[in-house]
């Protein structure tokens, strides 16, 4: 019995062609006892890594390759082609990426001048055409002719055509079957796709599906039957598979060589940057053991021969500098001291006591991950900056394989088989998008037939589509860079975005593979920080930076432990104001673990309470092993951060650095099924015999699959939390600067520009009305009272109001912008302003319906009437008012003000809308938020608040969160499953709702847990707001 | 003063929905403009509103709040259709019956038949009573001017007669804008300045209306000026043409009876071409002794005034059934539509073929064999050889189209309607090989080619061979896997 490689097969990231994942086709051939197999996807080598990561664990070998579109005379021709060795690759992905360019998004077509230079690969054509163009250009030795049999009646007269032409060329002939997936039973999946691709139903699917079921990787007895009159061709398949002995292991990839000073070493003058940034971090005094840090890292680093990396991320952080861009490194790259010292990250690694392995160690040999992150609006400018200046074949943007979803599955396949819309659509709501397994019961739920072929189908088929990639995206920040042409490592694509190229690999692949990469990341924290920073300067003359904010500040600890945190970045949601009171944070440490302890996997594993019960004195610190005290003595003896679970995975369960680091891995790779669950088997055995309870290995296992899910290091905690520091104190002792900041930061956070204003008015900040001459584009800080006026005189925030900005009016743009800003102020009157801004009728009709225009003594409906007239002569350049009817209109009512405010700008600065109602909610007994927060634990009562914010959080059993506001405050409340959903066309959609409930009161926190729900009979338009919503 | 009557059906396409879906009654039911989980409701019942849903909500929307939500469209041809249904009943209590631009509302003048009703109250009465009886929902306002009793007819349920052109202002001027359909951000920019009711908005100077808000608003805003009343346009009787005649005594013979029709035929025809029509198709009813009614659709090629032709027809059709007893009455329905002159061939490119010919010739088939007998194989894309075609009925003959392809086959494979079972053999496995007729062996195959798919329906899963005989023969059969059986499926010449 002979033997054979499949040379044409094509993984599921074939997008909607292959319907299987690469690591089955591995799987299958290791299983079929086959030497090899080539992974060939269409145009592109997108499934490449995975397959080859999984060949590495089985011992087979991958052929590399891919099956690209040759157009000739304007006809496609589909080209196998594999690559012998490392310049083959190096031409192959240079081609796919020259067939890309030319080409919208998910098309490549290579032309035959593309492969001129192309060497060192091996070319399989199907067609006679592509074989005589081919061979015009690179000769009969690096060709063969692909004879393919799939049982069609149209192949033989093909292969006869084919052979006939390659015996008058001199070619040899080679056998392979389009393999699309690794086994019979994909079929129907595979039909399914095509049908997705071309927009089908299968009904309706003619030739877009496969005649039959023979696109399947086959044993060797069946291939050798399909080929008994000519063995000779598939010989051969083991002759290519032998020549072709380029592997992904051979990419060695170097990181573009930065401009030296002449006379230094790449080494040399990391170190110079890094003590220079060390001096003036510590004023000039650099402390031993941060000393002996920085010296043991930089050694690793020189072992490692990644100094270049360092250098340009440098590079990168002092451009934002140079262009007063904030910018700060997060992720593991903060338990580095170098990247401290040179400015990278704004952590001090050496204080906080950071484990620098857990970035970079001489055991793993992997490149550090660093990311950056930006202000976000002016990301796009840094990613520019890296494009000029290592030019588009040096950097590429590493892609985001966008994969089926349990939604988009059913929704896809659905469609393909036929079934009603309304159906599929309702069915769709009713799944989550973080379920990651189709329950058949909700698509009964939608309405179809629970025992219908159809519903079976869908429900099958979708399960197995799951996690299939759809399309290529782009990583929101991650580039790949090189000093070599990024199109010789892997081809590059262009993406939708203008000006953005797109490699084939996402994250994960150029993980595997050790490739360098630059994660930059928008963040309108740094955005809101910068602007707050700027304010001070401009009006106050105090000159801030992140580093030169006051440290461990009393009364922005008070505040934030009061759980008034409004705005503060990451510690402003519901779940962390909840926990702000109970945990009380004191100091910056306390902050990073109040960061990273309201997250999926700390709370998953049940580690919040006995944390909170040991920090209050409540409950004795043990440690389930004396051992583990080192791990965990700095958060009392309860994990919390991932590198504490990949410690306790060393310590406690014996694991090796190696299986420790991919148990980070496996915890970083988001919901890939059983990548986690294998360690259970492997953990919790090991740490029962080293004695530790059973119990305590549980929770820690539960925690590490909620790490799964979301979870912090350690360093990327303490990140976060310095911002949170620095937004806090800007909130705590100039509330107005940093109110104007996050409103012109927009969108960002949680909550809305309403209750952002609104929570501002409650603590003292004037907060005034847009008008057409006063207010710039953005917000503005605008003096509202002498120094010495002011009723109180220490506190310099009443000096300064906020004039809320133009840029609120609901409905101007960009044009409108310009034209505002491009015209002289103060308007003498409205026919002059029109005149001036040239602005069209419905951004007039805007600004006089969110008040800007009553400095023109014109009431709103007046000015709505004038500008409608008015507008007609915008474009006049003489300065004739119209004559008109002079009609006069009544005035808003205060509370019809305040609705207004917020249907043409979301806001209002003249009110809350829940005042008007205040009397009326006060004669029936109804509190207001501030004597909610006065009521006893188990008070019963009604409340009425507008709905700012609906959450169900997937660990919280169904549990919806509500967070209600009136003019005096919020009302956090607790809504049951089965409250919810007695109440659920309400729950879900009213602006202004009522609860009645009973209160909570613990450890400071009040909740209120509702009852029942009910639509408050008092008249309030409901578009008055619009609430968040998160599910 | 003249008064006009409006008759309003509110949100009729709910009624329709409701009437077409009685049990629907009860439930929250909402119409959409699409069946898909985009389409928007355009009208809902008071359930469905208490419940939270909105007009203009997408259904997916609406069905996530209200699982139970039934949604139906009610397409514009179904809304015309009741509308012209709505029309014909109303021309029993007047013939000036005029459906204006609002849907479910429609003008009538109440002169001269009200006199028969004893007064205006009593005549409008009739009309709500006549459609409540049959289910619609309606008001009736007597009033003076056509967009004011439309107004007052919006918020005035029952029956409304207005005593005089004051009261009809006064109770119209409080009717809110959002009835009349106005484009939303018309209504909006209005709802901006106050204005909020119809009498609101009359109030505005009509001059600066059109430069401010539109010619929606302007044409609204003149429509209700006193002396800008227009007449009511009503509608025509939309009878269709006609004619019956008796047989006395009751005659079976075909061609006495042909002859009867013939005469029939002959007035119908000058009838249909009176009103600038033709016959599209013809409704022919025998009223039988002692028998069931026995009717036959006739229907030419295109539509005709040639009495021959559509005499041959009927003959035809004639000729092929036997009637169960004599004839007592004929009655002839003629379906029409507008007439249009024939256009003249240019000279020098009339086709060589007769194409009125061969349209006589399938007309002829047509009527002896039934309408379905004339069919063309239209070629489908597909897998499966039966699939990969289909037969469809032609009503018109088409030139062949002149074939571009040089390419000729050698052989005709002659493809069976049904594929043939071959009989069975023991061992039910392809390699045994499909079984003859006596006398006939298989001296080679060649194949096998594989068709599969269908899964989703019925999994076929089909190995094809062409089979030379020791006759000759070329076979074209098939093993079917998942019968374990060979087929024959055809023949090649």
């Amino acid at each position: 019995m002979g033997t054979y490689v499949p040379l044409w097969v094509k993984s599921n990231h074939s997008f909607l062609e292959g319907a299987s994942f690469p690591e089955e086709l591995v799987e299958r051939a290791h299983a079929l006892g086959l030497p090899a197999v080539a992974i060939t996807d269409r145009d592109g080598v997108y499934g490449l890594v995975r397959a080859h990561m999984r060949a590495k664990e089985l011992g087979i070998r991958v052929v590399t390759g891919a099956q690209f579109t040759l157009g000739i005379d304007g006809n496609a021709h589909h080209v196998v082609a594999l690559a012998k060795t490392r310049r083959g690759y190096a031409d192959l992905c240079r081609a796919l990426s020259l067939g890309h360019a030319r080409c919208e998004k998910g098309v490549s077509l290579v032309t035959s001048a593309d492969l001129e230079q192309t060497r060192d690969v091996f070319f399989l054509c199907a067609t006679p055409t592509a074989l005589r163009v081919l061979h015009a250009s690179h000769g009969p030795s690096s060709l063969f002719a692909l004879c393919a049999r799939h049982l069609t009646d149209c192949e033989k007269p093909r292969e006869k055509a084919l052979r006939s032409v390659a015996r008058e060329l001199d070619v040899q002939t080679v056998g392979a079957n389009e393999v699309l997936y690794h086994h019979k039973l994909r079929r129907p999946l595979q039909d399914v796709l095509a049908c997705i691709r071309m927009g089908k139903v299968l009904s309706e699917a003619g030739h877009t599906i496969c005649a039959n079921a023979e696109h399947d990787l086959k044993p060797t007895d069946e291939f050798d039957r399909l080929f008994a009159d000519d063995p000779a061709c598939l010989r051969r398949t083991l002759d290519i598979a032998e020549q072709c002995a380029f592997s992904l292991d051979d990419l060695r990839y170097r990181y573009p060589e930065e401009h030296l000073p002449s006379g230094r070493s790449e080494q040399r003058w990391l170190r110079e940057l890094t003590f220079r940034g060390a001096r003036a971090r510590y004023q000039g005094k650099v402390p031993g053991d941060v000393r002996v840090q920085v010296e043991r890292e930089l050694q690793i680093i020189r072992k490692l021969d990644y100094g270049g990396y360092f250098l340009t991320m440098y590079e990168i952080v002092q451009y934002c500098r140079q262009q007063s861009i904030l910018c700060q490194g997060r992720g593991s790259a903060a338990n580095s001291a170098v990247c401290f010292c040179l400015g990278i990250t704004a952590i001090d690694p050496v204080r906080m006591d950071l484990l620098f392995e857990r970035f970079l160690s001489v055991e793993r040999a992997e490149p550090p991950d660093i990311d950056l992150d930006i202000e976000h609006d002016r990301r796009e400018e840094v990613i520019q900056h890296v494009y000029e200046k290592y030019g588009r074949r040096h950097a590429a943007m590493v892609a985001n394989i966008i994969r089926y979803r349990i939604r988009s599955a059913v929704r896809d396949v659905g469609k393909v088989l036929g079934l009603s819309r309304t159906d599929l659509g309702t069915a769709t709501r009713l799944l989550r998008h973080r379920d990651d397994v189709l329950n058949p019961e909700l698509l009964r739920e939608a309405g179809l037939e629970k025992d219908a072929p159809a519903t079976h189908q869908l429900w099958s088929l979708a399960s197995q589509v799951l996690d299939f990639p759809r399309h290529l995206s782009i990583h929101p920040g991650g580039f790949l860079l090189g000093h070599r042409p990024v199109d010789e490592i892997v081809p590059i694509e262009p993406a939708t975005m203008e000006a953005r190229t797109v490699i084939q690999w996402d994250k994960y692949d150029v993980d595997n593979l050790a490739l360098f990469k630059v994660d930059l990341l928008g963040l309108g924290a740094l955005t809101c920080i910068h602007h707050a920073f700027d304010l001070l300067l401009e009006h106050k003359g105090q000159p801030f930076e992140i580093a030169t904010v006051p440290a461990e500040d009393k009364a922005t600890y008070d505040m934030v432990s009061r759980g008034d945190t409004v705005g503060v970045f990451q510690i402003e949601s519901r779940a962390q104001m909840a926990m702000l009171p109970r945990l009380r944070p004191r100091t910056f440490y306390d902050l990073v673990i109040e960061v990273a302890i309201v997250r999926p996997g700390p709370i998953q594993g049940d580690m919040v309470h006995p944390y909170l019960r040991r920090r209050k004195g409540e409950e004795e610190i043990v440690y389930p092993h004396p051992k583990l005290e080192r791990i965990l003595n700095k958060t009392l003896g309860v994990p919390i951060f991932q590198e504490q679970v990949m410690k306790l995975a060393v310590e406690a369960a014996g694991y090796t650095p190696g299986e420790a680091d991919q148990l980070r891995r496996d915890m970083a790779a988001w919901r890939k099924s059983g990548r986690i669950e294998k360690h259970r088997t492997r953990m919790i055995p090991r740490m029962l015999a080293e004695g530790i309870p059973e119990e305590f290995a549980e929770r820690v296992f539960s925690q590490i699959r909620g790490f799964g899910e979301y979870g912090f290091p350690e360093s990327h905690a303490a990140s976060f939390a310095l911002l949170a520091y620095v937004t806090a104190w800007l909130r705590c002792h100039h509330h107005e600067a940093f109110i104007c900041a996050i409103l012109n930061a927009q969108p960002m956070g949680f909550y809305t520009p309403a209750t952002l204003v609104e929570d501002a008015k409650r603590h003292g900040v004037e907060v005034l009305p847009i008008d057409i001459n006063k207010s710039q584009w953005n917000c503005t800080l605008t003096p509202i009272g002498e120094e010495g006026q002011s009723p109180v005189d220490d506190a310099k925030r009443r000096l300064y109001g906020v004039r809320m900005g133009l840029r609120y009016v609901k409905g101007l743009g960009v044009v409108e912008r310009e034209r505002l800003q491009g015209v002289e102020r103060p308007h003498p009157n409205l026919a002059t302003f029109v005149r001036r801004t040239r602005l069209n009728k419905k951004a007039l009709h805007a600004l006089a319906e969110a008040g800007a225009l009553e400095c023109f003594g014109l009431n709103r409906r007046d000015a709505i009437w004038q500008v409608r007239s008015l507008s007609r002569f915008s474009q006049d350049s003489l300065p004739l008012e119209p004559a008109s009817s002079q009609i006069s209109f009544s005035s808003l009512a205060s509370d019809d003000q305040v609705l207004w405010d917020y249907r043409s700008s979301h806001h209002s600065t003249r009110g809350h809308p829940m005042r008007g109602l205040r009397h009326a909610l006060r004669s029936r007994g109804i509190p207001e938020a501030t004597r909610i927060h006065g009521c006893e634990h188990g008070d019963e009562l009604d409340y009425v608040g507008m709905v700012i914010c609906r959450q169900r959080p997937g660990t919280a059993s169904g549990v919806t969160f509500f967070t209600l506001e009136d003019e005096t405050g919020f009302v956090n409340v607790v809504v049951w499953k089965q409250v919810f959903d007695r109440h659920a066309a309400l729950a879900k959609t009213a602006a202004l709702l009522g609860v009645t409930g009973e209160i909570q009161k613990a450890d400071g926190v009040i909740h209120l847990i509702a009852k029942s729900l009910w639509a408050p009979d008092v008249a309030l338009a409901e578009q008055t707001h619009r609430s968040r919503d998160f599910h | 003063m003249k008064r006009v009557c409006c008759v309003l059906l509110p949100m009729l396409p709910l009624q329709i929905l409701l009437r077409k879906k009685p049990h629907w009654n009860g439930v929250p039911v909402a119409v959409v403009d699409d069946d898909g989980p985009n389409g928007r409701i355009t009208h809902l019942n008071a359930l469905a509103r208490k419940s939270r849903l909105r007009i203009g909500m997408r259904q997916t929307v609406a069905r996530d709040l209200l699982p139970n939500l039934h949604t139906a469209v009610v397409s514009p041809e179904e809304a015309s259709e009741v509308s012209r249904e709505l029309i014909t009943s109303l021309q029993t209590f007047s013939p000036r019956v005029e459906a204006i631009d609002h849907a479910g509302a429609f003008h009538i003048d109440p002169e001269g038949l009200r006199r028969l009703y004893g007064g205006y109250r009593n005549w409008a009465t009739s009309i709500h009573r006549y459609l409540r009886a049959r289910h619609w929902r309606n008001s009736v306002t007597v009033g003076f001017h056509r967009h004011r009793a439309l107004a007052v007819a919006m918020t005035h349920s029952g029956v409304t007669i207005p005593e005089g052109a004051d009261e009809e202002r006064e109770q119209s001027n409080k009717t809110p804008l959002g009835e009349f359909d106005l484009p939303g951000e018309l209504y909006e920019s209005l709802g901006a300045l106050g204005i909020e009711t119809l009498g609101d908005f009359l109030v505005l100077p009509a001059g600066e209306l059109h430069s401010r808000f539109g010619a929606k608003a302007s044409a609204l805003h003149d429509s209700f000026a006193e002396d800008m009343q227009l007449p009511i346009q009503p509608h025509a009787f939309d009878e269709p043409a006609r004619i019956s005649f008796q047989v006395d005594p009751p005659d079976k013979d075909q061609n006495r009876l042909l002859f009867a029709i013939k005469g029939a035929l002959h007035s119908l025809l000058h009838q249909v071409r009176a009103r600038g029509e033709a016959i599209q198709s013809l409704q022919l009813s025998l009223h039988l002794e002692r028998a069931p009614l026995h009717q036959e659709h006739i229907e030419p090629a295109s539509p005709t005034l040639d009495l021959m032709l559509v005499l041959e027809l009927i003959r035809l059709r004639l000729g092929e059934v036997s009637l169960q007893g004599a004839v007592e009455e004929v009655d002839l329905l003629a379906n029409t539509v507008r007439a249009r002159p024939e256009q003249a061939a240019l000279p020098g490119h009339q086709p060589r073929r007769d194409m009125s010919a061969a349209h006589r010739a399938l007309d002829r088939i047509r009527a002896a064999y039934g309408e379905h007998s004339v069919t063309r194989a239209r070629i489908r894309e597909a897998h499966l050889p039966e699939a990969s075609f289909r037969w469809e009925p032609i009503q018109h003959a088409r030139l062949g189209e002149q074939s571009t392809s040089t390419c000729v086959s050698s052989m005709v494979r002659r493809v069976y309607a049904r594929p043939k079972a071959l009989p069975p053999r023991k061992s039910r496995e392809p390699e045994a090989g499909p079984a003859l007729a006596k006398n006939h062996i298989i001296e080679h195959m060649y194949g096998p080619y594989r068709v599969s798919g269908g899964w989703w329906k019925r999994l076929v899963e089909r190995d094809y061979y062409y089979a030379e005989t020791d006759h000759g023969d070329l076979l074209w059969l098939f093993y079917d896997r998942p019968r374990k059986r060979w087929f024959l499926h055809g023949v090649l010449d």
